[in-house]
């Protein structure tokens, strides 16, 4: 009887943990509006061996991570900290690696897409684009 | 080992499954500045994440507003009964029974808590009446209903 009332308390407990994600970050106060995805303006330029990443917005991208070839269970990333407004930040492709620790060799892979997560004053901010 | 393989089952079916369609509604539509997308980011999904998450704006059309919004609350709720039922089921009525209403009270008070401002977040009764289908379809779909209500 006692490991069935620890299964329930411990059920429901990991549900009502699961549950808080589901809490905004952005909202200010009780009752506060759900923000929204931020769309970036940004450029991004590969010169062969770097990424330069320009901030075009008139705020500053706070936690940001960068992305090479992001797909379902691949990509490379990069976490870049803060981008004040109109930094240019330049990053080597080597700097970027995925989930396994291996790096990006742009001599063997092509960079076919790049994403830029941040945070931002509004709410999470989202840049993605792609190269042909 | 077959009745071992039926709860595992019974869990995978009306407990893990429902949590997982109703996380994928928040992960796929809903805003990125949720806590759970914070904790993607911590486990190293981001990547994979944006990558579905551009498939959302073919899929979204598809759906009706009311699922978007509101229905990982009935998905929720439906899990929490249905995880303390199978824990209870064969067990003594008085007891299940206690921890069943319990498990049926969460989802529904977690939103009055809301419209009082126990809890923070915004008060839906869309959201209140989810969770309110997801507790009655727990207890009429699972076999041992008899148990709980005795």
């Amino acid at each position: 009887m006692l490991r069935k009332r620890l299964f329930t308390l411990g059920g429901l407990i990991a549900l009502v943990i699961l549950a808080t994600g589901t809490s905004d970050t952005n909202t200010s106060g009780s009752g506060g509006g759900t923000s929204q995805e931020v769309h970036l303006n940004a450029t991004v330029n590969f010169t062969g061996t770097q990424f330069v990443i320009q901030n075009n917005d008139s705020f500053a991208w706070g936690n940001v991570e960068l992305a090479i070839n992001f797909g379902l269970m691949s990509g490379y990333s990069l976490k870049v900290g803060q981008m004040r407004a109109g930094e240019r930040y330049t990053a080597g492709a080597m700097q970027f690696a995925n989930s396994d620790g291996e790096r990006f060799n742009p001599f063997t892979h092509k960079p076919q897409n790049f994403t830029i997560f941040c945070d931002t004053p509004t709410g999470r901010g989202v840049y993605s684009a792609t190269w042909n | 080992m077959t009745k071992c393989h039926s709860g595992l089952k019974s869990t995978f079916v009306h407990v893990l499954l429902p949590l997982l369609l109703g996380g994928a509604i928040y992960l796929l539509f809903r805003p990125s500045s949720l806590l759970m997308f914070s904790w993607c980011q911590k486990l190293g999904l981001t990547p994979a994440l944006l990558a579905v998450r551009n498939l959302s704006p073919a899929l979204r059309s598809l759906l009706p507003e009311w699922v978007i919004m509101s229905a990982p609350a009935a998905l929720w709720s439906y899990a929490a009964v249905s995880w303390t039922a199978l824990v209870w089921s064969g067990a003594p009525c008085t007891e299940a029974t206690f921890w069943i209403v319990l498990a049926c009270a969460i989802g529904p008070m977690s939103e009055l808590g809301q419209r009082v401002g126990w809890i923070s977040g915004t008060f839906d009764p869309a959201d209140l009446a989810l969770y309110l289908v997801g507790v009655l379809l727990a207890l009429t779909g699972m076999s041992y209903r008899r148990n709980i209500l005795c």
